[in-house]
């Protein structure tokens, strides 16, 4: 009996499952459509006849319109130029880093304009200068000069033409791509730094000496000299604050609350 | 799976696979109870009950299985992919 009941539940736990998770849907197909009886037919492909545009194949245009357009001679001075160009590419950036460059975008916005990591090293050229680079090569166009060049990258510039861009790390000596602008005016402007801070240290280093009594390291037998001038050095703006004495405090740059009455104007002093 | 070109509706009947949901457990429920009631003369209900549910457990783990081979498509959109978006529902039964 208990195997009776044994077999029973099974048979209807099966058929109920069953019933439960198989389910049957009918659509109506219409005439000439699929193939309901042959569902193993293979799927369609594309055939492309050699010679022949593909519909679609460039953008919304399509191939027909590619194809007229190449017919009428818009396109015919394309092929020769980008082959040349992507020629000088392939021989000049090979090895370079981050692969050929791109160019140069027609009209570059806001964001490409301010931010340099946008185009690379091409943010930072002048839109002037870069235009005059891209036609004054084909001008100019000598069996010297490659005409494919207006098109080239900074890094590639190398006739007389695209000279007038110089590479973005020769134009600031101090490496300083931020500021592009004349070695000239850059080095002249290094030295009145220098100049600058060599007097402000001359002007300050005395002030820096600690006295005996401010000394917390006095009765210590080493030179307190020799403990607070390498400091100072290290920070020309006094940035250490606390570590030299009360003569020596900072003036310039730096937020104090030692002393909060000063900063309360007299009017709303108590 | 079944299916069925009537040459004149040009109906075609496919059939897929869904979840058990909660009619299998009431069915679980029901169908032990009613066989621990009848297994009461053998054993007492509870082992008429015990005993049905394992039947009945492993009876839909066999037909899940059979399921699972007979009938590859888990939706109808599957069951009907090879006939395109052309015709329309008729019905699920």
């Amino acid at each position: 009996m208990k195997w009776l009941l044994l077999v029973l539940a099974f048979v209807l736990g099966a058929a109920i499952t069953w019933f439960l998770t198989v389910k049957h849907a009918s659509r109506t197909v219409q005439e000439g459509v699929g193939a309901p009886a042959d569902p193993a037919a293979p799927e369609l492909t594309p055939v492309v006849s050699p010679g022949e545009p593909v519909a679609g194949a460039v953008g919304i245009a399509g191939g027909a319109d590619l194809a007229a357009a190449a017919g009428a001679g818009v396109l015919a001075t394309e092929p020769a130029e980008t082959s040349q160009r992507s020629h000088d590419e392939v021989d000049g950036d090979a090895g370079g880093f981050g692969g050929p460059h791109t160019p140069l975008s027609e009209s570059p916005g806001a964001a490409e304009s301010w931010d340099r990591d946008a185009e690379d090293e091409d943010a930072l050229l002048s839109r002037p200068s870069a235009e005059s680079a891209d036609v004054a090569p084909v001008a100019d166009a000598t069996p010297n000069h490659d005409v494919a060049s207006d098109l080239a990258p900074v890094a590639d510039a190398t006739d007389g033409a695209a000279s007038d861009i110089a590479p973005v790390v020769d134009a600031t000596p101090n490496g300083d791509l931020a500021g592009v602008g004349e070695a000239e005016a850059v080095a002249a402007l290094d030295e009145a730094v220098e100049e600058d801070d060599a007097g402000s240290w001359a002007d300050e280093v005395p002030d820096v000496e600690p006295s005996q009594e401010d000394d917390l390291d006095a009765d210590v037998s080493v030179p307190p000299a020799i403990n607070i001038v390498p400091v100072a050095d290290a920070t020309p703006s006094g940035d250490v604050a606390g570590v030299a004495g009360p003569g020596a405090r900072p003036t310039q740059g730096e937020l104090t609350f030692d002393e909060p009455d000063d900063s309360v104007p007299p009017e709303e002093k108590p | 799976m079944s299916q069925q070109a009537h040459s004149s509706g040009k109906t075609v009947t496919r059939s897929y696979r869904t979840g058990v949901g909660g009619a299998w457990w009431t069915a679980l429920v029901v169908v032990t109870v009613l066989l621990g009631f009848l297994g009461r003369s053998d054993g007492g209900f509870w082992s008429g009950f015990l005993w049905s549910i394992v039947g009945f457990v492993v009876g839909s783990l066999v037909a899940i299985a059979v399921s699972g081979r007979l009938v590859p498509a888990r939706s109808a959109d599957e069951a009907f992919a090879d006939l395109g978006g052309s015709g329309g529902w008729e019905g699920t039964r």
